[in-house]
């Protein structure tokens, strides 16, 4: 411990912003641009910052608060299991472990019965990556333009912004990778060829702009696998979970992949990543991939719950009807400003003709915190139990931030 | 037509498109901005700052 923090208490609760915001940008790495604003406590789909100002919440954690913020039962088996057992690696077996697993194989496709448990949608991709090399003896990774898959090295490789890739080399980094645009059927079939180990897809484009695949492109890209002999791995960290309307998005599209990477929303907050995959991989060499957290029993304990909460709250019906007011709110706005309206469920967004980033504060000052997908689009991906009330309010604040 | 200057693909432009404007590329999703309108000039468009992770 430093001297200066063994001087300083930590923070009320209520500590004003510019209190904490000092205390962070004291020691924060400086990776990330921050708002200036504290968040502090959430209920449902409204965030408080520290100086008691309400909003309603289209962030979501970045996808990771599906459940919504505050929900009781996830809370109760997070402290149940720290009482009983927190940490318990894979050398063991373990009973929540065990349950996890359990109740992954009702929500999965049946293919895919076999899951490797890790710490976040980064990590799951990595390990796929690996997973799909070590089974195939290949070693070309094949991802779309606008694709966002983390920014580890591994999953760096399959990202593709320039801005990422460039200060650590690029493509020179990461021989062997090749970008295929998105939903362009006819660059499949060059792209994806008898050295290729996986090809790597998000259903919808996240951070890429909101852009949903077409069928057409989901269809040919697990044809073209299967005929290369290739594994797909369907990125649904951001859209699994309810988010598009089906547990996963693999429902919607009709797909079923050789690997599915999983995370954000999976535990109900609590940091956890997995990969779903199929007997496809064979057997994976003993000791090849671990990780010290990855499937410990509290965030087990996390993601039962809230896998259980979910289908309770049948999020995936309030996530397609809430989806379908809130893109139908957003297409009834008359802007010049605005190019076109976009998403599948409650992953949607406003792509505007010029930056996105004073409709992002004019929202912000309105009650309504929503981010970014590239320079031009306003994204919105709020948690899943969303009323309907609230969305009309991000249609109306949305309208008053392009009037 | 105009030419990404990141991927090289073809970007279409409508008709109404003013200065300033912000369009991608079809393929490679580079942001570009209208520079010109006669004839149609493309940049690339300064990046936002904020981002988010995985």
């Amino acid at each position: 411990m430093r001297p200066s923090d063994a001087e300083a208490p930590a923070p009320p609760r209520s500590a004003a912003t510019s209190d904490i915001v000092a205390r962070e940008d004291t020691h924060t790495s400086g990776l990330y641009q921050k708002r200036r604003l504290a968040i502090v406590r959430g209920e449902g789909a409204r965030l408080w910052d520290a100086e008691g100002n309400e909003y309603i919440d289209c962030v979501g954690g970045q996808g990771s608060a599906n459940l919504g913020h505050g929900n009781a039962a996830v809370a109760e088996a997070i402290a149940a299991q720290a009482r009983t057992l927190a940490s318990c690696t894979e050398l063991f077996y373990n009973d929540r472990r065990a349950e996890l697993y359990s109740v992954l194989s009702r929500i999965l496709p049946p293919d895919l019965d076999r899951v490797f448990l890790c710490n976040s949608g980064a990590e799951a991709v990595e390990a796929a990556f690996k997973f799909a090399r070590m089974a195939t003896k290949r070693t070309r990774i094949v991802a779309t333009m606008r694709g966002f898959h983390g920014k580890t090295m591994g999953a760096l490789a399959a990202t593709w912004g320039p801005e990422y890739r460039d200060a650590l080399g690029g493509d020179a980094l990461f021989p062997g990778t090749a970008h295929v645009p998105f939903n362009k059927v006819e660059a499949l079939e060059a792209a994806i060829t008898p050295d290729t180990a996986a090809f790597v897809l998000e259903l919808v484009q996240g951070e890429g702009g909101v852009r949903p695949a077409t069928e057409e492109f989901a269809r040919e890209a697990a044809r073209v696998c299967k005929a290369r002999g290739a594994l797909l791995i369907v990125d649904e960290v951001q859209t699994g979970f309810c988010r598009t309307g089906a547990m996963f998005a693999i429902e919607r599209y009709g797909i079923v992949p050789d690997a599915l990477c999983l995370a954000k929303s999976i535990a109900g907050g609590v940091p956890m990543g997995a990969v779903a995959f199929s007997r496809a991989f064979g057997d994976l060499p003993k000791r090849s991939h671990s990780t010290t957290f990855g499937g410990n029993p509290l965030a087990c304990a996390a993601s039962v719950a809230a896998i259980g909460e979910m289908r309770r709250l049948d999020l995936a019906r309030n996530a397609r009807a809430r989806g379908d007011q809130l893109l139908g709110g957003l297409r009834g706005i008359e802007s010049p400003r605005v190019r076109e309206v976009r998403g599948l469920g409650l992953l949607c967004g406003i792509e505007l003709k010029e930056s996105a980033g004073p409709t992002i504060k004019g929202l912000q000052d309105r009650g309504v915190l929503a981010l970014g997908a590239g320079p031009t689009v306003v994204r919105y991906l709020p948690p899943l139990v969303i009323t309907a009330e609230q969305v009309d309010r991000v249609v109306a604040a949305t309208a008053a931030a392009l009037a | 037509m105009p030419k990404c200057p990141e991927c090289d693909a073809d970007v279409t432009v409508g008709g109404d498109a003013v200065k300033g404007e912000i369009v991608a590329c079809p393929d490679c999703g580079a942001e570009l901005e209208v520079t010109e309108t006669s004839p149609l000039a493309l940049a690339l468009a300064p990046e936002e700052e904020e981002d988010w992770g995985e």
